[in-house]
C-alpha cells in the first residue's frame, strides 16, 4: 500500500489545485492559531476553541471517496456537506456526515440562531430598558449607522441586496441576527459572512476601548451621571412588555417572529421565576447552541469554500460596518449629551451596539479607568438591549422588503 | 448606487420610527401598569382603614 492511499490526509494533497493546497494549509495553521488565541482569551474562548478545532480538522481529515455518486465528488470529508439540497442525496448525507443533522436541522431552519437568542433573552434585563426607553432607544438607532452605511458600499462593491444586506448587518453586531439575515438572504455567502462576523465580534474587545478612548476625551469619560428616577421596574411590568412588545413586532414582521419570540419568551420566562426553564436555557440550549455554531462554522471554512472571491469584499464590509456603527454609537452619546443639558456620559454610546454584554461592559471599564465613581452600567445596558430590538427591526426590515425587490 | 442608498436611508427612516414607536409603548405600558397599581393600592389601603375604623 503506497503513502497516498494509506495517509490520505496527505495524499489528497497530490490530487488537489496548488491554490486549494494553499488555502488548506493556510486554514488547518489558522485553526491552530484560534484555538491558542481562545486560550489566551484575545479571542472568545466559547466560539473560537470549537472553531479552531473545526477548521483545522476539516481541513486536515480530507479523504477519497470509493463511490463518488453517493456524496457527488471523489474527494470530500466526513464532517458537513452544507451546499447538498437534493432529497436522495441529503438522505445519504445524513448517514454519512456526522456533523450534517446538526447542519439540517438546526442551521437550515435558523433554530440554531433563536436558541443563541433564546439565551440572550435569558441574560438580559429589559428593566434598564423600560427604565430609561428613549434615551436607549435614541443611542441604539444611532449604534445601527453601520448597518445603514454599509448596503450602498456592498452594492457598489458588486454584491447583490440580499448580500449587501446580509454583509451590513454585520455592524448590528448581533451573531444570531448575522446568521439569520445570512441564511435568509444569502444562503450562498452564510459561511464566509458568519465567520467573519464572529472573528469580528471577538475582536470588539480590543478595538472599541481605543475608539472610545479617540472620540471622547477623559473630561467627557468622567461625567457621572445622575438619574431622578428612583422607580423600580417590576418583574410583572417587564413580562407585560415582553409579551405586548413579542406580539407587536410579530405582527409587524412575521418574517423574523421566531427570533422575536426566542428573545422576549425566554426573557418572561426569567421574570416569571421558572427557575427550572431558566436553567435549562441558559446551561443546556445557550451552551449546546454556541458550541454547535463554533463548531459548525470551523467545518464550514473548507478551503473550497473559503476561496470565495467575494471572501475578501466581506472583510472590507465587516469591518466598515462595525466601525461605523462604535461611530454612530458615539455619535448618539454625544446627542444624549446635549440633549440632557450636558448631564450625560456620551461613552455609553458604544453599548448601543447589541453585543451584550460586551460592549456595555467595555463603557463600563473604560469610565471607571478615569473615574471609579462613575457608575454608567444600567444606562449602557439599557442601550445594549435595544441595541438587539433596534438590530432585529432591521433585520425584519430587510428580510421581509428585499426577497419583494 | 443611488438606489441603494435611497433603499438604505428608507430602511434607516422606518427602523426609527418602529424604534420611537416601541420606546413610546414601553413608556407608556410603565406609566399605566404603575397608574393601575397605585390607584389599587389606594383603594385596597382606604378599605384597610375603613375596616380598623370600624374594628
Amino acid at each position: 500500500m503506497d503513502f497516498v492511499t494509506l495517509f490520505q490526509g496527505f495524499g489528497t494533497f497530490t490530487a488537489m489545485e496548488p491554490e486549494v493546497i494553499v488555502a488548506r494549509i493556510v486554514l488547518i495553521v489558522l485553526g491552530i492559531a484560534l484555538v491558542w488565541l481562545g486560550k489566551r482569551g484575545t479571542l472568545e474562548p466559547l466560539i473560537m476553541i470549537p472553531m479552531g478545532f473545526g477548521m483545522a480538522a476539516v481541513n486536515a481529515g480530507v479523504l477519497f471517496f470509493t463511490d463518488p455518486t453517493i456524496v457527488g465528488s471523489d474527494i470530500g470529508t466526513l464532517f458537513v456537506a452544507p451546499l447538498v439540497t437534493e432529497t436522495s442525496a441529503l438522505m445519504n448525507i445524513l448517514q454519512i456526515d456526522f456533523l450534517q443533522p446538526i447542519y439540517t436541522f438546526t442551521f437550515g431552519n435558523n433554530l440554531i440562531a433563536c436558541l443563541v437568542f433564546m439565551g440572550i433573552g435569558i441574560i438580559a434585563d429589559v428593566g434598564n430598558v423600560l427604565r430609561f426607553p428613549f434615551t436607549s432607544m435614541l443611542i441604539a438607532l444611532c449604534a445601527e449607522l453601520g448597518t445603514i452605511v454599509t448596503f450602498p458600499i456592498a452594492t457598489a462593491m458588486g454584491l447583490d441586496y440580499g448580500e449587501a444586506a446580509a454583509a451590513a448587518i454585520v455592524g448590528g453586531a448581533d451573531g444570531p441576527m448575522v446568521l439569520f439575515t445570512a441564511l435568509m438572504l444569502a444562503p450562498e455567502l452564510f459561511v464566509p459572512i458568519t465567520i467573519i462576523a464572529y472573528l469580528y465580534l471577538s475582536l470588539t474587545y480590543g478595538g472599541y476601548p481605543f475608539l472610545i478612548r479617540a472620540m471622547v476625551p477623559k473630561k467627557y469619560r468622567g461625567i457621572v451621571v445622575k438619574t431622578s428616577k428612583k422607580t423600580e421596574i417590576t418583574s410583572g411590568e417587564k413580562v407585560a412588555f415582553d409579551i405586548i412588545g413579542c406580539t407587536v413586532l410579530c405582527l409587524l414582521f412575521p418574517v423574523a417572529a421566531p427570533l422575536f419570540m426566542s428573545f422576549f419568551m425566554a426573557n418572561a420566562i426569567k421574570e416569571s421565576g421558572l427557575k427550572k426553564y431558566a436553567q435549562m436555557i441558559e446551561d443546556v440550549f445557550l451552551y449546546a447552541a454556541t458550541f454547535f455554531l463554533g463548531l459548525m462554522l470551523g467545518v464550514l471554512c473548507e478551503a473550497t469554500t473559503i476561496m470565495n472571491p467575494k471572501v475578501l469584499i466581506l472583510l472590507i464590509l465587516g469591518l466598515i460596518a462595525l466601525t461605523v456603527s462604535a461611530v454612530g454609537g458615539i455619535i448618539g452619546g454625544y446627542l444624549v449629551y446635549l440633549i440632557s443639558g450636558k448631564k450625560f456620559n456620551p461613552t455609553v454610546g458604544i453599548a448601543g451596539i447589541s453585543c451584550v454584554p460586551t460592549t456595555a461592559k467595555i463603557a463600563q471599564h473604560e469610565v471607571a479607568y478615569v473615574n471609579k465613581r462613575v457608575m454608567i452600567l444600567q444606562f449602557a445596558m439599557g442601550a445594549n438591549i435595544c441595541g438587539v430590538i433596534t438590530s432585529a427591526i432591521i433585520t425584519g426590515i430587510y428580510v421581509s422588503v428585499i426577497p419583494l425587490l | 448606487m443611488n438606489n441603494s442608498i435611497s433603499f438604505a436611508l428608507e430602511v434607516y427612516f422606518l427602523a426609527a420610527v418602529v424604534g420611537i414607536s416601541i420606546a413610546a409603548l414601553m413608556k407608556g405600558l410603565i406609566a399605566g401598569i404603575q397608574r393601575i397599581t397605585a390607584k389599587k393600592e389606594a383603594i385596597t389601603g382606604h378599605a384597610a382603614s375603613e375596616e380598623g375604623k370600624e374594628a
